[in-house]
Order: C-alpha cells, then sequence, then structure tokens
C-alpha cells in the first residue's frame, strides 16, 4: 500500500470512531414543552377576532354575491327592453 | 407501541403520541442533526425545528408509510432547509466562501465542531464529512446513514424508499467515488 492509499484508509478509517452523542437534557426538555409553545403562539390571536375576520369576509362575499344578482338581473331587464322594442320595430 | 397503536394515539391524544415520539425518537434524530451539521447549536435548533413540524402534522399522520421512513423524511427535508439557510446567510454575511459547488471536495462545514469526533480525528474528519457532502445527494445520504450513524441496510431502504440491492449498489459507488475524491485530494494538497 503506497502513500496515498494509505492515507485514505486512514480518512475513510474515521467513520468508524465518530459517534453520536447523547441529547442533553435541557435540549430535551425544550423539546418537551413544544406542544405547549405552539399553543400559546395559536393563543395569541384571540377567538374574537378570528370570528370577527370570519364574519367580514361572510360578510363581503355576501355583498358581493347580492350586488352581482342585481347587475345580472338589471341586464337581463335590459335585455328583454331590447327585445320588445326590436320586435316593435319588426311590426312596424 | 405498534404503528397501529400510535395512530389511534395520535387521533385521540396529540399530545401523548408526541410525548411518546419524544422518548422513542428524539436520541436517533438528534444524531442525525449532529452528522449532518456537525455543530451542537445548529444541531440542537434542527432538532427543534425537526419536532415542532413533527407536532404541527401529527394529524396528517395517515400510517401510509412506516412512522420512522416518515420522521426521517421530516428530519430530511427539514435538515436541507436548514443548510440552504444556513449557505445563504453565509453567502450573505461574508466573501470568503469555501463552498465553490466545482469538482472535487468543497468546505461545506460552516464551523466544524463535531462533539463526537475525538481531537486528533478532527483534521480527518472534517476531509471525510467535506467528501462525503461532494457526493451525489442519494450516495452522500446512503453512506451517512450506514457508515456513520449506523443505520442496517433494511433500515436504510425504509427511509430512502428503496430496495435493499440498491442501497448496496448505491453504497458500493458513494464508496468508490469518495476515495476517488480523497484521490484527488490528496495530490492536490498531501502530496
Amino acid at each position: 500500500m503506497n502513500k496515498e492509499e494509505q492515507w485514505i484508509e486512514d480518512i475513510m478509517d474515521v467513520s468508524e470512531r465518530v459517534t453520536s452523542p447523547s441529547i442533553p437534557a435541557h435540549v430535551l426538555a425544550r423539546i418537551r414543552e413544544i406542544p405547549r409553545g405552539v399553543r400559546t403562539t395559536i393563543d395569541l390571536v384571540p377567538k374574537r377576532t378570528i370570528w370577527l375576520v370570519a364574519a367580514s369576509i361572510a360578510a363581503l362575499i355576501a355583498v358581493n354575491i347580492y350586488f352581482s344578482s342585481t347587475s345580472t338581473s338589471a341586464n337581463s331587464n335590459d335585455t328583454s327592453f331590447s327585445e320588445q322594442y326590436f320586435s316593435h320595430l319588426n311590426q312596424l | 407501541m405498534t404503528e397501529e397503536e400510535f395512530l389511534v394515539l395520535a387521533q385521540r391524544d396529540k399530545d401523548t403520541a408526541f410525548s411518546y415520539l419524544t422518548i422513542a425518537y428524539a436520541q436517533k434524530i438528534y444524531g442525525s442533526c449532529i452528522q449532518l451539521l456537525r455543530n451542537t447549536e445548529d444541531a440542537e435548533d434542527l432538532l427543534q425545528e425537526v419536532f415542532v413540524a413533527i407536532y404541527l402534522s401529527l394529524d396528517s399522520f395517515n400510517g401510509n408509510s412506516k412512522l420512522s421512513t416518515w420522521i426521517y423524511a421530516i428530519t430530511h427535508n427539514k435538515g436541507k432547509e436548514f443548510l440552504r439557510n444556513k449557505t445563504r446567510i453565509k453567502r450573505q454575511g461574508t466573501l470568503t466562501i469555501l463552498d465553490d459547488h466545482s469538482e472535487g471536495i468543497s468546505s461545506h462545514t460552516i464551523n466544524f465542531n463535531h462533539p463526537g469526533v475525538e481531537l486528533e480525528d478532527k483534521e480527518r474528519a472534517q476531509i471525510l464529512f467535506d467528501a462525503i457532502d461532494s457526493l451525489a445527494e442519494n450516495q452522500s445520504r446512503a453512506f451517512r446513514l450506514a457508515k456513520i450513524e449506523g443505520y442496517s441496510y433494511t433500515e436504510i431502504s425504509e427511509m430512502m424508499e428503496m430496495s435493499v440491492s440498491s442501497i448496496e449498489s448505491l453504497l458500493f459507488r458513494a464508496n468508490k467515488r469518495l476515495r476517488e475524491l480523497l484521490g484527488e485530494y490528496y495530490l492536490k494538497n498531501k502530496s
């Protein structure tokens, strides 16, 4: 085995000596606190605010639907008027 | 606890299921984080990110894959994301960029402080880890899992969703490429 091959073997052998250290107790404690931390973050937005936002969105959608249906019926009225007008003209 | 029992528990009591996961998997995931980042502080941060992701997506675990595969996939994705962010910060923060994505071994380790490496092995370990990072992604993952983290071929095949024979050939190619990379490094720096 030449010098280069020996060096490569030495480097490859390191993989057999690398260990995985134990998880520190404080890190494990922090991990176990995650559910509480996540719930606190969620609770930062009060339920009242969430309902208010939901109600506002619902109201906005309702208003949009109302006005779009009104505009559709107005259009259909226009159409029927024009139909009547042209049929009257045809009769003349 | 069997996978079916865990699934029932996760649907009924998320916090208890999470507590079970911390007992069963925290050490293994911490080991993976250390081997990926080679730095205690970063590994602790990544471990926390992984467990937050696990807790938030516990509802979506439906038992289609093995629990260990699911957890490993989250760890792998979070690890990649962590490294990407870290590399971006490094690129923005300094001009002494070591990672140039050129051919051969390039230093990917931002701050090599591996607690599982003896002091006399530190320099050699850094070269080895940098060489592992220079492999193709699949080869690098398979090599790390088999040779550094000590998983069996069967476990790796489940984690990477490949057959055992594919893992064997992946490791054969990884080993060969690693030796080529180290040979090139030797000629460039040591001869």
